[in-house]
């Protein structure tokens, strides 16, 4: 096997599109935090054109994808692996801390809260119906007061007494965060009561009452928010460790499940020299288009979308039966 | 006079049997059907629920393509099922439409009523025919459930992936088409042989996975986004409880029949739930998980419909189910708004979970050690 050789981990989420190189010990190499800003195709092959660069197709022994916008990717890469974000970021974080207990993640549109037992994940929870405390309200806050997102949490360490911001529900955190600025409230107060009222809102529709052990990690693009982590550990009575690589842990995980995968199989008699499914740099970063629309050939109209490169169909979704998304389509 | 009736899972085929041996005209709404499920949601009150707004679709489909009776089976038990009935006719008949509206009352179901209700469909049928048909209608309950189970239990083993699949949408298509008891036995009899005759992988090691909930969500594949299909398809034996025959069996079986066995699922729930009704199958969801539990599974979905009282108060009993056994429920809520990537994900994660947490059961060393270190 090639020794130089790469895993690739890319997570497609609503909010960043994450990618990175991981070597064959399993450590990052590079890596790049993209926000995905409704264009994930765009974006993706934009990323992969930067990481095309530093290493070779040949080089690449593997590719796992997670997110949101996993299905996606994998088309577009060529995948070995295509993964879950819960079972992804669990895999980074025992990386990092092999007995980690409890995985605190808070995305752009979603949140996730994974307990781990003897080395395996044992229970996990995602938000349900809302997206109140995930990475795009407060981004929609910071915007609102004009705060660089990147500055919204050093400026709520600030604050002397933290209003009281009802957390439950996005539009009414909105509503009463007006309210307490036209009461005169400083806007460090308000931003670090919002801190408090997100994490408030996080464990009780997550954690539920279920015990939160140590050693507890928190990651996702709002891990980098200090006001936030720092309401966690006033609220949790415990050091949350925010791992280096917190905004890239999907990403990672993925890497390391392909990783995993590549090397306990048979994959490699079947697939290319490297054994992976990669479909190199060049093919990756085509262009591509995607075309939906309404099959009609029963009662259900399945949306059916078709993504093409070079007028040639590499792949189609969206059905119920398999009529379309059986049909083996070649790239 | 022309029938028609709403859609709950696979019930549609049993009923076609009744009614085709019986020799009514009748009209049968298509089997998961968007637009239909689009203009009962339109027609219904935002916050009901998912049930409600699927079947008015039916009916509005129903009544629009002739038919001037419809067949329903209410409730009047402490849940909204029991103001189903009187709401769809409100609604109904505020859009216009005249129609002879047939409730039966399933919770204290009786003889009597059956008899009082169907009466006049009846009228100058010979009592010979409505009983050939009501057995037959019958079998066929129980045997379309014993094919939705056979592929259940193909799916996690098959070497071919998409075998069962592939013969459940032939089969799923004969049926919606065909008419008569003769030609569905046949279709039933096609399937079960086919299914019979997929090779199976003897290595093949499935997780089990029950499913507990709302009745009308959980047997009702349009609603659950095919959730016994896709778990089956990520590897495991799928037990659902909630299927046709068992509802039949507990309606209509046991208010003819004079013999009441007991219910085991209520038995088991009273540990965590005082009480023998909350409404709906409330009490019935507590007493599966529980049932579940002690065989044995490896995890249980629990499924139900966004603002559901009687399930919302049986996911109250889980915290305590999973602390004794150890056993994972994750519960799914589903509405018209459901993002099926979400859905999925959830279901991947969980029985990605599930996988593990089985294979770490086997080697002993290595969780010796792990522990140790956790400690």
């Amino acid at each position: 096997m090639n020794r130089g050789g790469y895993y690739l981990g890319i997570d497609v989420g609503s909010v960043s599109t994450n990618i990175v190189l991981v070597s064959q010990d399993g450590g990052i190499e590079k890596k790049a935090y993209l926000r995905t800003s409704g264009k994930p195709i765009d974006v993706l092959t934009q990323g992969l054109v930067d990481f095309s660069k530093d290493v070779d197709d040949d080089e690449i022994l593997g590719v796992g994808t997670t997110g949101s916008g996993r299905q996606l990717a994998s088309v577009i890469v060529g995948a070995d692996i295509v993964k879950n974000e819960i079972t992804a970021h669990a895999i980074a974080s025992q990386r990092v801390v092999p007995d980690v207990a409890t995985i605190l993640e808070i995305g752009g549109q979603d949140s996730k809260i994974i307990f781990l037992k003897n080395g395996v994940v044992n229970d996990f929870a995602m938000n349900t119906v809302c997206a109140a405390g995930t990475g795009s309200f407060l981004d929609r806050q910071a915007e609102r007061l004009g705060i660089p997102i990147e500055k919204f949490g050093s400026l709520a360490l600030k604050a002397k007494a933290p209003t009281r911001i009802a957390g439950r529900c996005a539009v009414f955190a909105e509503s009463d965060m007006i309210h307490k600025q036209q009461m005169g409230h400083r806007t460090e107060d308000i931003v670090a009561g919002l801190c408090t009222a997100l994490v408030r809102n996080y464990l009780s529709n997550l954690a539920r009452g279920r015990e939160i052990k140590g050693p507890v990690m928190f990651q996702g693009g709002v891990a980098a928010n200090a006001g936030i982590v720092a309401a966690f550990e006033e609220a949790l009575s415990q050091k949350i460790i925010i791992p280096q690589y917190y905004d890239v842990m999907g990403a990672w995980g993925a890497a390391l499940i392909a990783q995993k995968a590549i090397e306990g199989s048979a994959l490699a008699t079947r697939r290319n020299e490297a054994g992976s499914a990669f479909r190199g740099f060049k093919n990756a970063c085509a262009r591509y288009e995607t075309h939906s629309r309404e099959c009609g050939g029963c009662s259900n109209n399945c949306e059916v979308i078709e993504i093409s490169t070079d007028d040639i169909v590499v792949a189609r979704w969206g059905d119920k039966c398999g009529k379309w998304s059986n049909v083996h389509v070649s790239a | 006079m022309k029938i028609t009736f709403p859609h709950m899972g696979n019930t549609y085929i049993a009923v076609k049997v009744l009614l085709d041996g019986l020799g009514l005209d009748y009209y049968m709404p298509p089997v998961a059907d968007r637009a239909t499920f689009e203009r009962g949601i339109e027609n219904s009150p935002e916050f009901m629920c998912l049930p409600f707004k699927t079947i008015m679709g039916n009916f509005l489909d129903g009544l629009d393509h002739g038919a001037d009776t419809i067949l329903f089976g209410g409730g009047a038990g402490q849940c909204r099922l029991s103001y189903y009935g009187d709401l769809h006719k409100e609604i109904l008949h505020s859009l216009g439409y005249e129609f002879n509206y047939i409730n039966l009352q399933l919770n204290h179901l009786t003889y009597k009523e059956i008899m009082d209700k169907f009466g006049p469909f009846i009228k100058g049928i010979s009592k010979a025919t409505v009983v050939k048909a009501v057995t037959e209608s019958a079998w066929t309950v129980f045997a379309v459930d014993g094919v939705y189970a056979k592929a259940a239990h193909v799916r996690p083993r098959e070497v071919k992936h998409g075998s069962a699949d592939g013969i459940m949408q032939h089969f799923e298509k004969r049926v919606r088409t065909e008419n008569g008891f003769g030609n569905i036995r046949d279709a039933i009899f096609e399937a079960k042989r086919a299914l019979e005759a997929i090779e199976l992988d003897p290595q093949a090691n499935p997780l089990k996975i029950g499913i507990i909930g709302e009745i009308f969500i959980a047997s009702e594949p349009f609603c659950n986004l095919e959730i016994e299909k896709k778990l089956g398809n990520m590897g495991a034996d799928v037990y659902n409880t909630m299927s046709v025959s068992m509802w039949i069996k507990h309606h209509f079986i046991n208010a003819i029949l004079p013999i009441h066995g007991k219910d085991h699922a209520v038995e088991a729930a009273q540990e965590y739930m005082h009480i023998d009704d909350v409404g709906g199958h409330g009490v019935n969801t507590i007493g599966n998980a529980e049932l579940m539990c002690r065989n044995g599974l490896d995890g249980i979905v629990h499924i139900y419909p966004f603002t559901c009282m009687p399930e919302i108060i049986a996911q109250s009993a889980f915290h305590d189910i999973e602390k004794k056994y150890d056993i994972p429920i994750m519960t799914l809520i589903v509405d018209e708004m459901t993002a099926e990537a979400g859905y999925i994900t959830r279901l991947e994660a969980f029985t990605d979970m599930l996988r593990m947490r089985h294979d770490r059961q086997k080697p002993q060393s290595y969780n010796v050690s792990r522990s140790s270190r956790a400690g």
